[in-house]
């Protein structure tokens, strides 16, 4: 905002105003205005809109706040993000009706150019996409429910080949709500379900022999609302995905490393 | 999240005042602040935890009344004068007063983003760089924007010779 000449402009008279003109400045623009007269009753008024707008202000602050806007609701059916593909998901929906309880080998349903597209993605992506696809299911979000937990473990650890559980996590607010098959890449994924009294859902993706990866510490994407922290621990990748907020979900993720580490 | 909500209620207030010097009308204006309500609460990974919550709920409800401007074509709310509706100036100091029925008339002659720019620069104190990321235009722009308007207001509140505008309902 400084100018490099002495010149007062009219931004510096503003600045002035607002108490946003650089100190340096100060002295030279009460001089000019000292000099100025009209200027100056320009000043004058603008500090009495402002005083007057300041004050109306303070009334208004007074005023009570209707009771309907402060019961803040998220909107209950999440809007179906762009890169979600309608015809996948109608497939999807389409394959778990069809094949119960079960089995959950959905890929066979769909075909080879949809079914290409699911395993070229990133890990976390498909975490990603499986949390959409799932999560605003009303009645049947997952598979196996929760009741049944010691069922879903061992079947889902079978399909894996790998001990698969779903950690606690009600010190966070989160039930498990159930879990699912997935297709993964050369194996199939598991998704585990989590919901809190607000009907916020997290899902867990696990998967084994994820090809390519490294053992990890946490790593972090975003795929349109949905965060992710996921990590490979040997042979075995987990993502956390959720639409809460990154330190929100981290802690979380936290304990489910701790929880699954023992 | 129950915090994040909590966080939000404390904004309602000032959420609401900056939504009326948009509209110029309450109903208008709550509804306005309930869907920027609703959005942020979708939204919130988004918002970095002690960052400037307001600043980013300010730029959430701009862009939501500029969407419905573009949707319902809004012109400026310019009042114009009847010849009869001239109010001869009383005493002299009724003249020289100002009072916040003055305003209420003075602002809603201006256009809405005139309004805007008072409202965020003389109310809400933010400084013009703030004001330009909210409001996603240049600092010449905000300055220039603001310039026009304060010396609008002051014309309508404080030249005499000037017709005092009269609210038409």
């Amino acid at each position: 905002m400084s100018q490099p000449t002495h010149r007062v402009t009219e931004q510096d008279l503003h600045a002035y105003i607002d108490g946003q003109l650089d100190l340096r400045r100060l002295s030279e623009v009460e001089l000019y205005l000292g000099n100025n007269p009209s200027d100056l009753r320009m000043v004058h008024e603008y500090r009495q809109i402002n005083r007057l707008l300041q004050q109306q202000q303070k009334q208004a602050l007074r005023q009570p706040v209707p009771e309907n806007l402060t019961k803040i609701k998220a909107k209950t059916t999440p809007a179906y993000r762009a890169w979600l593909i309608k015809p996948m998901r109608v497939a999807a929906t389409v394959a778990w009706l069809a094949i119960g309880v079960t089995t959950g080998w959905v890929l066979n349903s769909l075909d080879d150019q949809q079914q290409q597209l699911i395993v070229r993605q990133d890990f976390s992506q498909q975490a990603a996409f499986a949390h959409a696809v799932y999560t605003p299911e009303k009645r049947h979000p997952v598979e196996v429910e929760a009741k049944n937990e010691q069922h879903l473990f061992k079947w889902l650890s079978n399909r894996l080949d790998n001990n698969v559980k779903a950690p606690p996590l009600s010190n966070h607010g989160y039930e498990l709500i159930g879990g699912r098959l997935l297709p993964g890449e050369s194996r199939p994924a598991a998704q585990f379900m989590y919901e809190n009294q607000m009907g916020n859902r997290l899902t867990l993706y696990v998967r084994t022999h994820v090809t390519g990866q490294q053992e990890t510490l946490f790593n972090f994407s975003s795929h349109d609302d949905i965060n992710v922290f996921y990590w490979i621990d040997g042979p075995v990748g987990y993502a956390l995905s959720g639409t809460i907020n990154k330190p929100g979900l981290l802690a979380i993720a936290t304990t489910v490393y701790s929880s699954l580490a023992q | 999240m129950e915090q994040f909500n909590a966080l939000l209620i404390e904004q309602i207030k000032n959420l609401r005042c900056y939504a009326n010097s948009l509209t110029r009308n309450t109903e208008h204006a709550d509804d306005l602040v309930q869907d920027c309500l609703e959005k942020a609460v979708d939204r919130q990974h988004q918002w970095q935890s002690g960052t400037n919550l307001r600043a980013w709920l300010f730029t959430i409800l701009h862009n939501l009344h500029v969407s419905k401007i573009r949707r319902i074509n809004n012109g400026p709310s310019f009042v114009t004068m009847e010849e009869d509706e001239i109010i001869d100036s009383a005493s002299s100091e009724e003249e020289n007063s100002m009072n916040l029925r003055d305003l209420e008339s003075a602002m809603a002659a201006l256009t809405h983003e005139q309004r805007e720019i008072i409202h965020l620069v003389c109310v809400e104190d933010m400084k013009y760089e703030d004001v330009a990321d909210i409001l996603e235009i240049p600092v010449g722009t905000v300055m220039s924007r603001l310039s026009r308007a304060r010396e609008r207001l002051r014309q309508l509140m404080f030249c005499h010779d000037a017709p005092r505008i009269r609210r038409v309902k």
